[in-house]
């Protein structure tokens, strides 16, 4: 992964991003670059608009007979699940999270890859946010490999992109400004998916580090985030 | 309570799509019945273009639906219209299917009519006003042929560029290119009449 987005490079990507179509790791650059930019964040959001203003332009086609009764009937029969308050705060803060997966299929209803800018701050207000954050993550050599997020809301949560890491089971922490070294996982298989995220036990701010240990408990990435 | 068996009231009708979706995800059986109504030809059709099979459409415009209606709650207006939001989860449903069946069914003749606006226009009820999907319909029709195919198997189909650039047998950057000046090209062709 190259170093951050120049604005130029940033409105090269934002077509593709907006349109959905753009790779994990280009919309994880795109993403970092319009958290600090209100230019392109515009622009992002004016293109992603305008793809979805294009699906309005297809034409209407007259569904099979019964159409109608059976989506009704549908809804007798799977009556909605009633959510609690932690899962409407999960279920936001994974909308940023599904943007940045390509998949996502889950909750790309809710908040498409073209809507990224829009997500999070529809993500900070859904789960009453105080702030969302990104910085590099960083090879021993000092080569920027991936993106981390830090999202600062009930519950806060970080999510990193790592491109090609080794193959092996990593295990990850978070270290604190006061030294404090919090586990968060272990036996992640990074290489397989390319990013990992979860809930974190202390504030965003209140972590200086994020450490990616090897499976010989080596320093194999590290992650900053930039609070601004 | 049977929603299907329930009469509609007509007076549905008038009702704007923020308060039929509010209806539907508060359970209003003439709301939902409304909702549906007002959708199905837009859901079904985009669902139709992009998948090109009538059963494999017909599953993805109900589940989009039903969608709609667990989700109704989130839907925000700021963000765009009722029908904006809709159209995205049938067309992501869609695209989910295709993946599914590992088929890319690309009509070019469907596209060519949809870029040379020789075809009904849907229903005018979203947040554009009519002006506006004019215009946008007008820039489509503009483009040249090659931008608007790459922007349209994109934005309806998905297709990455790299998907494109092997369907066509284009170079990828001829395919990004094509589609930044098309994205481009219609944001200036909106931009110049809201000013």
């Amino acid at each position: 992964m190259s170093d951050r987005l120049h604005c130029a490079e940033a409105r090269d990507l934002t077509p593709e991003v907006a349109l959905g179509i753009a790779p994990a790791e280009d919309r994880a650059r795109l993403l970092w670059h319009v958290a600090g930019c209100a230019g392109c964040r515009e622009v992002l959001s004016e293109l992603s608009a305008l793809a979805d203003d294009l699906l309005t332009l297809t034409p209407e086609h007259e569904p099979p007979a019964g159409f109608e009764s059976q989506v009704l009937a549908q809804m007798v029969d799977r009556p909605p699940r009633r959510r609690r308050w932690r899962r409407v705060a999960l279920v936001a803060a994974a909308i940023v999270v599904a943007a940045l997966v390509s998949g996502g299929a889950v909750y790309r209803e809710q908040a498409p890859d073209r809507r990224l800018a829009d997500s999070v701050r529809a993500t900070l207000a859904t789960a009453h946010g105080q702030y969302f954050a990104s910085g590099p993550i960083s090879d021993p050599s000092g080569e920027q490999r991936g993106v981390i997020f830090g999202y600062q809301g009930k519950p806060a949560w970080i999510f990193m992109t790592v491109a090609d890491p080794p193959a092996g089971r990593y295990t990850i922490e978070a270290i604190t400004h006061t030294g404090e070294r919090h586990l968060l996982a272990e036996d992640v298989d990074l290489a397989a998916t390319g990013s990992w995220g979860g809930t974190i036990p202390v504030a965003v701010h209140e972590i200086s580090v994020v450490r990616v240990l090897d499976p010989a408990g080596q320093v194999a990435f590290t992650g900053q985030i930039v609070l601004r | 309570m049977n929603l299907a068996a329930l009469p509609v009231r007509t007076t549905n009708v008038a009702l704007s799509d923020e308060s039929l979706l509010a209806g539907l995800g508060s359970n209003d059986p003439e709301a939902a019945a409304a909702f549906v109504r007002r959708f199905q030809g837009r859901v079904f059709g985009l669902a139709y273009t992009v998948l090109g099979d009538r059963d494999a459409a017909r599953d993805v415009a109900q589940e989009a639906f039903l969608r709609a209606w667990r989700h109704a709650a989130v839907f925000d207006p700021r963000r765009g219209s009722v029908a904006a939001w809709l159209l995205t989860i049938t067309r992501n449903l869609a695209l989910d299917a295709v993946r599914m069946r590992r088929t890319v069914p690309v009509d070019p003749c469907d596209l060519a009519r949809l870029q040379g606006g020789g075809i009904e226009p849907a229903s005018e009820r979203q947040i554009m006003t009519t002006g506006e999907l004019a215009r946008l319909r007008q820039a489509v029709a503009r483009l040249p042929e090659e931008q608007g195919r790459s922007l349209l198997l994109a934005a309806l189909h998905g297709l990455t560029a790299r998907e494109i650039s092997e369907l066509d047998g284009l170079p990828l950057g001829t395919v990004k290119t094509r589609i930044r000046a098309a994205t481009h090209k219609l944001r200036s062709a909106l931009e110049v009449h809201d000013e």
